[in-house]
C-alpha cells in the first residue's frame, strides 16, 4: 500500500525511517498492507468499529452535555518495536519502580533520601499526595505501588523517555487487551508471518501478584477489585479486570469494616472476609473516616483495616506520594540513591518552577515550552506553550508566581509518529506508549504496552478523554 | 455472592423476560384484531390497563392502536417498554460482566443496541411481526446461552428466578387481556380465534393441544396456562421452578412460604371461572402474591440490614412489581 506516499516529517517514525523506507522489524507488516486494496481496509475497519460496539469496549467522557458512554477509539495500523530495544526498557521500567517503591516506604518512614540532601524536604510539604495515615507502616516486600503505568515517549533524537509515573491507580491495560483481541480477531493473517510476542498472562500475573499481598495464611485469598461504579470512566476496565481474574468486583457499600479490624463484603449468605483489595478509587476517597467525609465512594474504617494488617490494598493508600510532576525530576537521583545503578531510562528534561533560575528561564520562554501542573492528571489543566494563545501564557504566567512548587516545565517534544489509517491514506500521528509493570513478591511488565495515539493532525495530546485512540503494541523478534 | 450483584441479576432476569413478554402480548393483540370480524371493537386501552400504565387516560376513547404500541415497545419514559426493559438489563449486565459469560454480554449488548430502530419497525403493522420475532428469538438465543455455557450456581439461579416470576405475571395478564377481550365478542368468552392467538402467543398452542384438549375453549386454556406443571410458561410451573430454587439456597424460610401460598391459589382457578368476574379477581389476587413473593425476596437475600442504611430504598423502577 501507500507506504511510498507516506509524508516525510521532521519527526521519528516508528515504522518507516527518514528514506520512506520501511524499518526491518515493519518490513512484513508493511507489504501485507502494499497487498490490500482500498475497498479491504476499510472492510477491515468496519468489522472492527463494529466489533467494539457488541464487545462494549468504552469508555465515558464526562462533560456539561451529560455523561456519554463512547465507543473505545482504535486504529488498525500497530506500532511496532523491536525485541532487542525492548529488553532494555523492560530493565528501565523495573528499576524504576523498584526505586520509587523504596523512596516511598521511605519518605513514610525514616527519610533518608531527605537526611542525606538528595531530596529537598519543601517539595514533600507541598505535596498534595503525601498522607500521615501511612506513616511508620511497612509493607511487604517493600511494595507500595504494586501497578504502574508508565508513560514513554520517544523524542524527535529517537531516544525514549519516561513522561510520568502513574502510581495511583493507572487505567488502560484492558485496552491493551482488547485491542490485541482485536487484531488476532480481524487480521489473523498478519500474525502468521512474523514472530509477534503474545502479552495474554497480564492477567493471571496480576492475580499471582495480588494473591502474594494476602495477609492470611490461605489457598485461596479473597480479593476484589474496588470500583467506584458503573458511571465511573474507567468501569469498563474494572468489570473486566474482574471478570478475567474471577475476581469479586464491588462497590464501597458491598464492603465493611468491624470492631476486630476485618473487612468483609456483603453477600447473599452473610458477611465474608475479604484479603486484598486491588482499589480503582482515589487515596481520597477510600475511607470516609479519614479523608472526605462525604465520599459514598469509600469503606468507613478501610485505612485502620490496612494499618492492622488485616488486609492488603494495592496501590497501597499514599502511593500517589511519588506520583508528582515535581517528584518525577528526582527519579533518577533516587535510582542512584537507592539502587546505586545509573538510570536505564533518561527523564524528559524538566524545569522546576520552584527553583528561582528554572522559574525564570520558564516565565522567558512559555511560547516554547509544555507547563504542567503537579498534581493533575488525563492532560487537564496544562499549557501547551507553543499553541497558546498570549493571554493564555499570560494567565499561567500568574499561576505559576502564584504558586511556583505547582508546576514544572519541559521544551515541547517532537513526539514520535506511527502510520495511522486516516481516510483510505497513511497519515502519522503522534503516540506514547503505558507499559503496566507489576511488583509483588516479583516484578513483571507487559510485553509491549498501550500506545495511545493523537487522532488530530499535528495534535500531541493523546489522553483518550481529549480525543486519543489507541493502537495495538507489537513487540517483534528480529531476524538473527 | 454478593448481595448487591444478586440483586443485579435477579432484575436483569426480570427485564428481559418482561422485554420478551411485551413483545409476545403486542403481537398476539395485534392478530387478534387482525382476525377480529369488522365491527368488533377491540381496546387498544384494555391492554394499557392490563399493564398497568395508569398514565394513559382510560377514559378516552382516543387512545389509538400507534400510540399503545408506541408507548410498550418505544417509549423511554415508560419503564416496561421494551427499549426500556433491555437498557436496563443491559446495563444492569454492565456491572455483571466479571459473573456473566462473555457470550452473553455481547449478545445482549448487541440486542441493546439494535433494539430502538427494531421496535420502531414495528410501529408498521406490516413489520411488526419479524421485528417483534426478532426480539422473542434473541431473547431465547440469550436464555441457551445462560442455560448452556454458565454454571448452574447461585448467580444463574438468581437470574432465573427473577425471570420465573416476571414470566408468571405476565402470563396473569396475558390471560387478562385475552379474557377481557373475548369477553367483547359475541358469545362472551366463547370466541375461539382470540384464544388460539393467545396460545400461539405463548408459544403454547401445540403443546396445549397434546397436553390439554384438542379442542380450544376458554375454561381448558385458562386452566392449562395458570395449573398446567410441565409446560414452561404456566404460572404453576413458574412457581414450582422458584420454589426447588429457593429449596437449594441458603435459609429460604420467609420466600418460600409466599411462594407455597402463591402456588396454593392456582387451584381455585376451576371454581372462579365459574363465577361471573371470577377470573379478574383470582388474576389480581395472583399478581398480589407474586408481589408478596417479590418482596420477601427482596428482603430476604438483597436489603441492607435495617440498622446499617434504613434511608437505602429500593432503586430500580420497574412497572408496578
Amino acid at each position: 500500500m501507500r507506504c511510498e506516499n507516506y509524508p516525510k516529517l521532521p519527526f521519528y517514525d516508528e515504522l518507516i525511517d527518514e528514506h520512506g523506507v520501511p524499518r526491518p522489524t515493519a518490513k512484513a507488516l508493511c507489504a501485507h498492507l502494499e497487498a490490500q486494496s482500498a475497498e479491504e481496509l476499510r472492510a477491515r475497519r468496519e468489522a472492527i468499529d463494529a466489533a467494539i460496539m457488541t464487545m462494549g469496549i468504552s469508555f465515558t467522557v464526562y462533560s456539561d452535555a451529560g455523561n456519554i458512554d463512547r465507543a473505545w477509539p482504535f486504529d488498525l495500523i500497530p506500532r511496532i518495536v523491536p525485541e532487542s530495544e525492548w529488553k532494555l526498557i523492560d530493565a528501565g521500567l523495573k528499576q524504576r519502580l523498584r526505586a520509587l517503591n523504596m523512596f516511598i516506604e521511605d519518605i513514610y518512614n525514616e527519610q533518608d533520601i531527605i537526611r542525606e540532601g538528595v531530596f529537598p524536604a519543601e517539595v514533600l510539604e507541598g505535596s498534595a499526595n503525601y498522607l500521615t495515615a501511612c506513616e511508620g507502616m511497612k509493607l511487604r516486600y517493600g511494595a507500595w505501588a504494586h501497578i504502574c503505568g508508565t508513560d514513554l515517549v520517544r523524542g524527535g533524537d529517537g531516544v525514549m523517555y519516561v513522561l510520568e509515573d502513574n502510581l495511583r491507580v493507572p487505567s488502560g491495560v484492558s485496552y491493551m487487551l482488547e485491542n490485541r483481541g482485536l487484531m488476532k480477531r480481524l487480521l489473523p493473517e498478519i500474525f502468521a508471518d512474523q514472530t509477534i510476542l503474545p502479552l495474554d498472562d497480564y492477567t493471571t500475573r496480576l492475580y499471582e501478584m495480588l494473591a502474594s499481598l494476602c495477609p492470611r495464611e490461605t489457598d485461596r485469598p479473597v480479593i476484589v477489585v474496588l470500583t467506584p461504579g458503573v458511571y465511573n470512566s474507567a468501569y469498563f476496565e474494572h468489570s473486566y479486570l474482574a471478570q478475567q481474574m474471577g475476581a469479586y468486583l464491588v462497590e464501597g457499600t458491598d464492603l465493611s469494616v468491624g470492631s476486630d479490624d476485618v473487612v468483609t463484603m456483603r453477600t447473599v449468605v452473610g458477611p465474608r472476609r475479604v484479603d486484598v483489595i486491588y482499589r480503582r478509587v482515589d487515596d481520597k476517597f477510600i475511607d470516609p473516616e479519614v479523608f472526605h467525609k462525604d465520599s459514598v465512594l469509600g469503606v468507613p474504617g478501610l485505612i485502620r483495616a490496612w494499618r492492622a494488617g488485616k488486609v492488603a490494598i494495592a496501590n497501597a493508600p499514599g502511593s500517589g506520594v511519588a506520583d508528582d510532576k515535581i517528584v518525577y525530576t528526582y527519579v533518577p537521583d533516587m535510582i542512584r540513591f537507592y539502587l546505586n545503578e545509573e538510570p536505564i531510562l533518561p527523564n524528559v528534561p524538566s524545569y522546576l518552577c520552584m527553583r528561582e533560575e528554572d522559574r525564570e528561564y520558564v516565565l522567558a520562554h512559555l511560547d516554547e515550552l509544555v507547563v504542567k501542573p503537579a498534581n493533575e492528571s488525563g492532560g487537564y489543566g496544562m499549557l501547551i506553550g507553543p499553541k497558546a494563545t498570549e493571554a493564555e501564557r499570560a494567565e499561567f504566567a500568574k499561576l505559576i508566581i502564584a504558586e511556583p512548587r505547582n508546576y514544572m516545565a519541559q521544551p515541547m517534544l517532537a513526539l514520535s509518529t506511527v502510520p495511522t489509517l486516516i481516510g483510505d491514506e497513511l497519515s502519522p500521528r503522534h503516540v506514547d506508549l503505558r507499559p503496566f509493570i507489576l511488583q509483588g513478591k516479583e516484578m513483571s511488565v507487559t510485553t509491549g504496552g498501550l500506545t495511545r495515539v493523537a487522532m488530530r493532525e499535528g495534535s500531541i495530546v493523546v489522553n483518550s478523554s481529549q480525543g486519543g485512540g489507541s493502537k495495538d503494541t507489537w513487540i517483534v523478534k528480529e531476524d538473527v | 455472592m454478593l448481595a448487591r450483584v444478586a440483586e443485579n441479576l435477579y432484575w436483569m432476569g426480570r427485564q428481559l423476560e418482561r422485554a420478551e413478554n411485551t413483545a409476545r402480548l403486542v403481537n398476539a393483540t395485534t392478530q387478534v384484531l387482525l382476525d377480529s370480524p369488522a365491527g368488533i371493537e377491540l381496546g387498544w386501552d384494555e391492554l394499557t390497563r392490563v399493564m398497568g400504565f395508569p398514565n394513559v387516560n382510560p377514559s378516552s376513547s382516543g387512545v389509538t392502536e400507534t400510540e399503545v404500541v408506541r408507548l410498550l415497545l418505544l417509549d423511554q419514559d415508560n419503564p416496561g417498554s421494551i427499549v426500556v426493559s433491555l437498557r436496563h438489563a443491559r446495563e444492569n449486565a454492565r456491572s455483571l460482566r466479571e459473573v456473566l459469560p462473555r457470550e452473553v454480554w455481547e449478545q445482549l449488548n448487541n440486542l441493546h443496541l439494535r433494539a430502538p430502530a427494531l421496535m420502531t419497525a414495528a410501529l408498521d403493522r406490516s413489520r411488526r411481526h419479524a421485528a417483534l420475532r426478532e426480539v422473542v428469538d434473541a431473547r431465547l438465543l440469550l436464555a441457551g446461552l445462560l442455560n448452556e455455557t454458565m454454571s448452574h450456581d447461585a448467580a444463574f439461579q438468581f437470574l432465573r428466578m427473577g425471570a420465573l416470576l416476571e414470566r408468571a405475571d405476565m402470563t396473569s395478564r396475558i390471560v387478562d387481556i385475552s379474557s377481557a377481550v373475548a369477553c367483547t365478542a359475541p358469545g362472551g368468552l366463547g370466541m375461539e380465534t382470540t384464544w388460539i392467538s393467545i396460545l400461539k402467543a405463548l408459544s403454547a398452542f401445540q403443546m396445549y393441544r397434546r397436553h390439554k384438549d384438542v379442542r380450544v375453549s376458554p375454561k381448558p386454556v385458562v386452566n392449562f396456562l395458570f395449573s398446567d406443571p410441565r409446560f414452561p410458561r404456566a404460572i404453576r410451573y413458574c412457581l414450582d421452578s422458584v420454589e426447588s430454587i429457593l429449596a437449594e439456597l441458603p435459609a429460604p424460610a420467609d420466600p418460600l412460604r409466599a411462594t407455597r401460598q402463591a402456588a396454593r391459589l392456582l387451584s381455585k382457578v376451576e371454581h372462579s371461572l365459574e363465577l361471573n368476574d371470577g377470573l379478574p379477581v383470582l388474576i389480581d389476587e395472583v399478581q398480589q402474591r407474586l408481589c408478596e413473593v417479590h418482596n420477601a425476596i427482596h428482603e430476604h437475600y438483597f436489603a441492607k440490614p435495617k440498622s446499617e442504611a434504613p434511608e437505602q430504598a429500593q432503586t430500580q423502577s420497574m412497572a408496578d412489581v
